[in-house]
C-alpha cells in the first residue's frame, strides 16, 4: 500500500508555532507526569509496605467506616489493593500520554501521514477504549456486588486524600475521545494515500 | 497499470541520457526514473510537455496503452 522508496527531494518543514508550543507543552507534561508518578508509587509503596503515616485515616468500604490512626494500622490486603489500584491507573494514563508525545512528536517534525502517526493514533484509540470499557465491567460488578463506593481514602488532614469510584457510567468522554482519534486514523490514511499519489506525480 | 512508458526506447532513439533529460526538463533524476520503470501515478501535462521538447517527440511516443500488460 505505501511505497517505501521514493528517492523525491522533500522541503524543508516548517513546524508552525502552535504545533512547536503543543509540542513542548505535551513534553514537558509527560516527563512531569512520569516523575510524579514515580514519586506517588514509591510512596504508597513504602507506606504500604512497611512505612509509616500519621494521622487519621478512614476508609469506607461496603458502607462501612473504618478509622484508623495510622496507615500502618490498614489491613494488608487493602494496602496492596491500593498500590495494585494506583500502579494501573497511573500506568495507563502514561501509556496513553506516551503514544500521544509519540504522535505530537511525528506531527513536530511534519510526518502528518506516516504510517507510524496512523499507529500511534490508533493505538491511543484502542488504549482509550480499553480504558473505558474496562471501568465499565469494574463499575457493573463493584455496583451490583457492593454498592457505588468500594475504595474511598481520606486523609482528614488534607493531605494525600483521593477516591478511587468503582461506578463508571457518567464518564462516556472517553470513548468519545477514542472515537475521535479512531476516526482521524482513517482519515490520517486517506491523506497518505493521497500524499503517496502526489510523490508517485511526475 | 496499462500504460507502458516508453521514455527508454526515446532515449535510445535520441542518443540521450537520462541525467541529460533531467537537465533539460528540469525534473529530477530520481523522478524521471520512477516514471522510467513505470512506477509513477499521473505525470502533468507540463511534465510531459517538457519531456516532448526535449526529446522532439509526440506523448504517444512516449506513452503507449496495452490491455494485455500489467507492471504491478
Amino acid at each position: 500500500m505505501f511505497v517505501k522508496k521514493t528517492n523525491i527531494k522533500m522541503e524543508k518543514h516548517h513546524t508552525p508555532r502552535s504545533i512547536r508550543l503543543i509540542y513542548f507543552i505535551t513534553n514537558f507534561f509527560f516527563w512531569f507526569t512520569s516523575i510524579i508518578s514515580v514519586i506517588v508509587l514509591c510512596l504508597i509503596g513504602y507506606i504500604a509496605f512497611g512505612g509509616s503515616l500519621y494521622g487519621e485515616i478512614s476508609f469506607n468500604i461496603f458502607g462501612t467506616d473504618h478509622v484508623y490512626q495510622n496507615f500502618n494500622e490498614v489491613p494488608a490486603s487493602l494496602k496492596a489493593g491500593l498500590f495494585m489500584g494506583t500502579l494501573t491507573v497511573l500506568s495507563s494514563v502514561l501509556i496513553i500520554f506516551f503514544y500521544f508525545k509519540r504522535f505530537m512528536k511525528l506531527v513536530y517534525e511534519g510526518r502528518y501521514f506516516d504510517l507510524k502517526t496512523i499507529k500511534n493514533l490508533k493505538m491511543i484509540a484502542y488504549l482509550l477504549t480499553a480504558v473505558f470499557f474496562i471501568k465499565i465491567i469494574i463499575g457493573i460488578a463493584t455496583s451490583v456486588l457492593y454498592g457505588p463506593e468500594i475504595f474511598d481514602t481520606t486523609h482528614l488532614d488534607g493531605s494525600l486524600a483521593f477516591t478511587i469510584d468503582a461506578t463508571s457510567f457518567d464518564r462516556p468522554g472517553i470513548l468519545i475521545i477514542a472515537l475521535i482519534f479512531w476516526v482521524l486514523s482513517h482519515i490520517f490514511m486517506e491523506g497518505a494515500k493521497l500524499k503517496e499519489a502526489n510523490e508517485l506525480t511526475i | 497499470m496499462s500504460i507502458v512508458i516508453n521514455l527508454d526506447v526515446m532515449l535510445a532513439k535520441r542518443k540521450m541520457s537520462l541525467t541529460e533529460l533531467s537537465e533539460k526538463v528540469g525534473v529530477t533524476i530520481a523522478n524521471l526514473s520512477i516514471l522510467k520503470k513505470g512506477k509513477a501515478k499521473a505525470v502533468r501535462f507540463s511534465t510531459l510537455e517538457a519531456i516532448c521538447e526535449a526529446l522532439d517527440c509526440q506523448p504517444g511516443d512516449i506513452l503507449e496503452y496495452s490491455n494485455s500488460v500489467t507492471n504491478d
